[in-house]
């Protein structure tokens, strides 16, 4: 019995896996804090600088703290490309282990600095997922490192980047599963672990949030949600629904459909027959949030559901994508 | 087993210690670990309690600069708060110091309104003292600020700074 449980534990946790479901969350995930932090670049000086006003969580005053001294502006604006810069390496899966370091390494101090007024779950959660991906292997594949790694190898042949191409004879193979194919190459593999570690996290972060609204006063009725509807996050489209007079028990169902949905995700996200129908739900939650209140950053979690399918399904799918596209491509040589 | 097997399952160990235990405060407001790691278990609960409620009310930051003439002018925040209406709200009222300072968080404002007054003379305005004021309303549908005026607003001076 306890050989089994042992055995279970170590194939949930650290098992070798292909690193594709990893390398679509770097690659989505990383494009996404590009988005995020993009949109502030126009008024860095004012949000990092000393033309603004700056409250560092730490007062600047001891050798530890001083780092938090607000930059003057053009020392803010070139810290702040450099983070971008190495967001955009990172996405690109380019000496990911190092931009990402500097990358979590940079966030922190713009949280120390900064961000930690606004104190919000999502930026904690992007700081973990940037960390855990930047050690996760993540690059192995779908990357600059694996297209550099692959380019330098068999003479003749452009390998790995899911096609093997023959520029002499123009002919495409279809890409072959798992083994030596003709390239001669294995297929990377990675541990699971970061995956799961960062599946987990966004479980719990549902149940939580769940589980909070069913023992928080205020969240048996649909009260909270006109409240909302009315405070300071709230939309025109939001503003709009409360000026349409919609009778309250109109509210009180959708605040009830709310919490059976973030009590039912953290399950539904790994059941591999319901997965898909919760990756949907999932994102129209968020993306009904961003539309009526304005609070669009938790988009960035239907971008990491990826991480809740079987690796070796995302590697097939993607397999059976680009076999797709190869023998469109070779209908149309043809 | 090897080392990285013992190193992920210590880390597994840590972590489901550290969430549990944040689980457990969202819950019930109980703390079972000691302050010294706190900082986690807060970072690990803050991920799981992004939006735990809300009131009837809508509030917003007033500065108010004093000119050498005695006369109070008001002061635009829209350049220092850049961020959309929501963010800067938040930011105006300094949320990331409640947990951490409990009490004391107020004197933060002396510091912000420090920060404003340089600012704003730096920016040629010949003000003399600022301002700060929370101001509170009723929500309404119609806009975030409909209800504010008249006898319907509430006003608490939080900080008042001079040269």
């Amino acid at each position: 019995m306890k050989q089994i449980v042992v055995s279970h534990w170590n194939h949930f946790w650290f098992r070798q896996v292909p690193p594709h479901a990893l390398a679509l969350a770097r690659i989505g995930f990383g494009f996404f804090l590009l988005l995020y932090f993009s949109l502030q670049f126009p008024t860095v000086a004012m949000r990092y600088s000393s033309a603004g006003i700056i409250l560092p969580l730490f007062r600047p005053t001891t050798p530890l703290t001083v780092i938090l001294t607000p930059p003057p502006p053009p020392i803010a604006l070139l810290v702040f490309l450099v983070l971008l810069v190495f967001l955009l390496l990172f996405t690109l899966g380019w000496h990911m282990r190092i931009v990402g370091t500097v990358a979590v390494i940079l966030y922190l101090y713009y949280w120390f600095l900064s961000l930690h007024l606004f104190d919000t779950s999502f930026d904690r959660i992007f700081l973990l997922a940037l960390a855990v991906l930047t050690f996760s292997g993540a690059d192995r594949v779908l990357s600059v490192r694996s297209y550099l790694e692959g380019y330098r190898g068999v003479r003749g042949n452009r390998r790995y980047r899911g096609i093997v191409f023959n520029p002499r004879t123009r002919r495409t193979l279809q890409y072959r599963p798992p083994g030596r194919g003709r390239t001669g190459r294995i297929p990377p593999l990675v541990s699971v672990f970061p995956q799961r570690l960062l599946a987990i996290q966004l479980t719990v972060t549902y149940l939580g949030v769940g589980l909070q609204k069913l023992v928080l006063p205020g969240w048996d009725g649909g009260e909270v949600l006109t409240v909302g509807f009315a405070g300071r996050w709230a939309t025109p489209l939001a503003r709009w629904l409360l000026l349409e007079n919609i009778p309250l028990s109109a509210y009180d169902l959708l605040i009830f459909l709310i919490i059976a949905l973030e009590l039912t995700l953290p399950f539904g996200l790994w059941s591999r027959r319901m997965q898909r129908w919760f990756f949907a739900l999932g994102f129209l939650f968020h993306l009904g949030i961003a539309l009526l209140l304005g609070i669009w950053w938790f988009l960035a979690l239907p971008v990491l559901y990826i991480l809740f399918v079987d690796p070796e399904e995302v590697k097939s799918g993607l397999s059976v994508l680009i076999s797709f596209f190869v023998n469109c491509n070779r209908f149309r040589m043809r | 087993m090897g080392s990285r097997h013992i190193a992920g399952n210590i880390i597994i160990a840590c972590y489901g210690v550290i969430t549990l235990t944040a689980f457990i405060y969202t819950l019930t407001r109980i703390r079972l670990l000691p302050a010294s790691v706190w900082p986690l278990v807060d970072h690990s609960y803050s991920m799981m309690a992004p939006y735990q409620g809300d009131d009837e009310w809508n509030a917003d930051l007033l500065a108010e600069g004093l000119r050498s003439d005695g006369r109070w002018e008001s002061i635009n925040l829209g350049p220092y708060f850049p961020q959309g209406r929501g963010e800067a709200n938040v930011r105006a009222f300094l949320k990331g110091f409640w947990r951490r300072e409990k009490g004391r968080w107020f004197a933060r404002y002396s510091e912000l309104a420090r920060q404003l007054l340089l600012h704003e003379r730096g920016r040629g305005r010949s003000i003399v003292s600022v301002r700060l004021t929370l101001e509170r309303w009723p929500r309404a549908p119609e806009s975030f600020g409909h209800l504010r005026a008249g006898p319907l607003v509430l006003r608490h001076v939080l900080a008042e700074v001079s040269l």
